[in-house]
This record gives C-alpha cells, sequence and structure tokens, in this order.
C-alpha cells in the first residue's frame, strides 16, 4: 500500500504504519487507522482542538497495541503499568501478610518480640549456603537443596552440551526418586490409620485437641487470601466481587469435595477461558504450570503448622524462628507435590527445620486430609486469580467477558 | 489542499489536489455547501488526491446526500491508495465512480 509520506505525521496514520510492522493485512490496518480518525474527529467535534489525543504504539510479545490518551491521564486506567513486582516477592508478602494474621494467636519467647535479634536473621540468610554437597540431603534442609539445585542448574546451563551426561544422570535420578516416593505414598493411608489408631488406644486425645488452632487458623488464612486475591482483581478490573465469586465457585467446589487441581482441570480451563475472558495461550500455560508450583494456599497450611506444633512442642519462638518458618513455607509451598496428600511429604522437612518434635507429624498428617480440600480449593482459586492479573498485565485479557454476569 | 472550481451549466466540477483530512475537509465542505444551488451534475476529480482520511469521507458523503436530492455525483480519477479506502469503508459501493 503506497502511504504518502506526508501521511506519516498524523496519530493515525502512525497507527496504521506501526500495526503494518506488526504484519496485520494492510486492510486491516486501513480498517484500524480510520476507526482512530474517527474516534479522533468524535472526540474534537466534542472538545474543540483542546482535546487532542496522545498515541502511543507498544509492541510485547509479538502483539501490537495502539493507545490513545488525553496528555496528562493515565493510558489505562485499570491497569497499572507498573508490573514489576516478581511473584517470588509477592508470595514472601502474602506470607508476611499471614505471619501478621497468625501472630496474634502465639506468644513469642526468647529473644521477643521487642528485641528483635538481625544477628539470629543473619545466621538463617547464612545457612542457605551448606558446607558440602551432600548435608543438605542428609539433614533435609529445603533451603540448602534449593541453593545447591540453583547451583548445579545455573552450572549445567553454563557448561551446556558439555555436561549431557550429568544432565542425564540427575534427570534419571530423579525418576527413581519419584518411583519411590509414589511407593511411600502409597503406605500414608495405612501410616495415617495406624497413628490415628494408636492414639485413640492410648487415650492420647490431648496432643490432637491442643493442636486445634492449626485448623481454625488455616481456615482463617485460606479465606483472607481468597479474599484478598477476589479483591483485588475485583477492584483493578472492575468487575463486580459477586460476579467474579460466581464464576470461580465451580472449580472451587470440585477442589474443596477432592482435594485435587487436576480433577478440576477442565472445569477451571473452561473457566479461564470463557468466563473470565483469559486468552487461550495464558490459559494453556498457565494452568498446568500454576498447579505444580503456584500454592498460596499451602503456604497458609505449612506456616499455621509450624506455629502451631512449634507452640503444642514448646519450642522457643524466636523472631529468626519466625522468619525461618515463613521462608520454609513459602518454598515447601512451592515445592509441595501436587497430588492429593502432596503437602504430607513436606513435613518432615518443615518441623526438622523448625526443630519441632517428628512426633507432631501424626498429629499434622491426620488434620492435614481434612485441611487439604481447602487449601486445594484455595490454590486453585489464587491461581485463576493470579491469571486475571497475569493476563491483564500482558493486554491478553477480554475485560468484558470478565465483567459480564453469568 | 487545493480545490479548482469549474462550473459548467449544471454541471460543478470540484479537482482536488493534495490530501483531504481533518484540516482540509471543512474547506471542502464550505466550497460544496456554498456552490450547489442550481447545480444538477457534481463531478469530484480524485486525480491529483493524495489522501483521504475519515474527516474526508464524512464530506463526500454529504456531498452526495445532498446531490441525491437535486441530481447526481460522480467520482473521477481515484488513484490505487483512496480507491482502496474507498472500498473498504464501502464508499465504493453508495458513490458513483468512473
Amino acid at each position: 500500500m503506497g502511504l504518502p509520506a506526508k501521511a506519516r505525521l498524523s496519530p493515525a496514520a502512525r497507527a496504521e504504519e506501526f500495526l503494518s510492522g506488526c504484519g496485520l493485512a494492510g486492510r486491516d490496518c486501513l480498517r484500524l487507522r480510520l476507526t482512530i480518525e474517527e474516534t479522533l474527529l468524535k472526540y474534537q467535534e466534542a472538545l474543540g482542538p483542546d482535546g487532542a489525543f496522545s498515541i502511543r504504539c507498544v509492541k510485547r510479545l509479538g502483539r501490537g497495541r495502539v493507545e490513545l490518551a488525553f496528555p496528562g491521564e493515565r493510558l489505562d486506567p485499570a491497569l497499572s503499568q507498573e508490573e514489576t513486582d516478581s511473584e517470588v516477592l509477592r508470595s514472601l508478602l502474602a506470607g508476611v501478610g499471614m505471619l501478621g494474621l497468625f501472630l496474634p494467636f502465639f506468644s513469642l519467647s526468647g529473644s521477643g518480640n521487642a528485641s528483635f535479634n538481625f544477628r539470629e536473621l543473619l545466621e538463617m540468610v547464612l545457612d542457605i549456603v551448606p558446607g558440602n554437597f551432600f548435608t543438605p540431603f542428609t539433614e533435609g534442609n529445603p533451603l540448602q537443596i534449593i541453593f545447591v539445585a540453583v547451583l548445579i542448574g545455573l552450572a549445567l546451563l553454563v557448561l551446556g552440551s558439555k555436561t549431557t551426561v550429568a544432565a542425564s544422570f540427575i534427570e534419571q535420578s530423579n525418576y527413581i526418586v519419584q518411583l519411590i516416593m509414589e511407593g511411600i505414598s502409597a503406605l500414608v493411608p495405612l501410616f495415617v490409620f495406624g497413628s490415628i489408631f494408636t492414639m485413640i488406644l492410648n487415650k492420647n486425645f490431648a496432643a490432637l485437641a491442643g493442636a486445634y488452632k492449626w485448623p481454625l487458623l488455616v481456615l482463617l488464612g485460606e479465606m483472607a487470601l481468597a479474599a484478598v486475591y477476589l479483591l483485588t482483581v475485583s477492584i483493578r478490573k472492575r468487575a463486580g466481587i459477586g460476579t467474579l465469586a460466581k464464576k470461580l465457585f465451580p472449580t472451587f467446589l470440585i477442589c474443596l469435595s477432592t482435594a485435587s487441581s487436576s480433577a478440576a482441570f477442565s472445569t477451571n480451563v473452561e473457566t479461564c477461558e470463557k468466563d473470565l475472558g483469559i486468552d487461550r495461550r495464558i490459559v494453556n500455560f498457565g494452568i498446568p504450570l500454576g498447579q505444580v508450583v503456584f500454592m498460596p494456599g499451602a503456604i497458609a497450611l505449612f506456616l499455621a503448622a509450624g506455629l502451631c506444633m512449634g507452640e503444642l512442642y514448646q519450642v522457643e519462638m524466636s523472631p529468626g524462628w519466625l522468619a525461618s518458618a515463613l521462608l520454609i513455607a513459602v518454598v515447601l509451598a512451592v515445592a509441595a507435590p501436587p497430588v492429593p496428600g502432596g503437602a504430607l511429604t513436606c513435613y518432615t522437612m518443615l518441623f526438622t527445620q523448625l526443630n519441632v518434635p517428628n512426633q507432631a507429624i501424626t498429629i499434622a498428617i491426620t488434620l492435614n486430609i481434612i485441611m487439604d480440600f481447602v487449601a486445594t480449593a484455595v490454590n486453585v482459586l489464587c491461581l485463576q486469580a493470579e491469571l486475571v492479573e497475569l493476563a491483564g498485565g500482558m493486554d491478553m485479557l477480554d475485560v468484558d467477558a470478565l465483567r459480564q454476569r453469568r | 489542499m487545493t480545490i479548482t472550481k469549474n462550473l459548467d451549466g449544471t454541471t460543478l466540477t470540484l479537482a482536488l489536489e493534495g490530501r483531504l483530512d481533518t484540516t482540509t475537509a471543512p474547506q471542502l465542505e464550505t466550497e460544496v455547501k456554498g456552490s450547489l444551488t442550481g447545480v444538477t451534475d457534481l463531478i469530484l476529480d480524485f486525480t491529483a488526491l493524495e489522501y483521504i482520511s475519515s474527516a474526508g469521507l464524512r464530506v463526500v458523503l454529504s456531498a452526495q446526500k445532498a446531490m441525491n436530492k437535486q441530481g447526481r455525483m460522480v467520482v473521477r480519477g481515484v488513484n490505487e491508495y483512496v480507491m482502496e479506502v474507498l472500498e473498504v469503508t464501502g464508499f465504493a459501493d453508495i458513490l458513483t465512480i468512473e
């Protein structure tokens, strides 16, 4: 299309040229240019020559986007342009919020709240670096294991094709460990049955009753998380909270009744695509990945477990201990296997790190069976809300579909 | 934009040269409104017209509407780019293009 050179001066022609550069068909570019011109004309008719637009052409992830705005106004009031906060930081902030929610139910010991010991925190950070490559695995220290994994992963990346044998070895070792884990997981119901049976036989209800705070706190934390996510999406995307809750409810209900995000997979995909207006490309990538690594509900589960069992077994709960509990809860929430009862494997590591006696695992496993249902439902609800935010940030969200009532 | 006007009896020819956009469209609008009395044939000569925008299309449409009541309007010498605009917007079906 032979666009005259002068035409490039006008905002609409600039948009046409830009969109043409994005690979859009010539006629579609022309249609868009005329649409922009019509918009400009209508606003100029209403507002006079002062109603001049500013135009911005941006290309992100291969998608062209033309934004029109009056100078001095935000380009899109529904979306923030400052999408710089990382997911890890968000998780930690969510965890800190959760800690603030839980702390009124506990009395701190040791150095106490007033005399916060930074040295303790510094030691905790320094302890992430292991003495050798084997102790993290023998001691089950999750932070050290992740540190070693990152270190080895980086080295393998740098060395590339020189380390194919080592990469294959690690990959194949992982298959072996997974198989062993599946075998152990198969025995979990037997272990739970035995633990409860022994507890009843020994009339040892005091330990179980003493942990009454845990389910209550988990419920409180999960409700707070769900409310925060729902409110955030509702406010930022200007969607009715009732409408939003109604759309998320079917997936939530399946997870709540099965404790399995996989069982709700198809409903989740359908809800995200049709009801929430998330672009299919994000749904296809985000849901399978998110169900494996994005488990904010599990943070509440682990954090409450650590705090309650710590109190029950009279572990010294200093600020450093709390920070450690928070960090491990966040890390374990990412590492927890995404299968029903997957959180069970993490309690051993959690309690070892927090110096909670191993007897606590019996109680944790027993109560976890019930709490897992709630945590899974909240995990998926938060994932859907997070995907809406993500899609909105990447201009891959159909806001009308999101706001539309069912 | 330059508009060359030629009245021959009841036939008015307006030859446009340059760009018909937001800034120049009011000029054509004034010219059309002020010259249509007694005109039964309006010829818009686009031979030297480089560019037409949405604002220009509005004026062309209003001229077509006015001529529907008192005669006919013909558009001549449309170049490739302007023709594409007319086709995309559906104006090619409304106007008589020669």
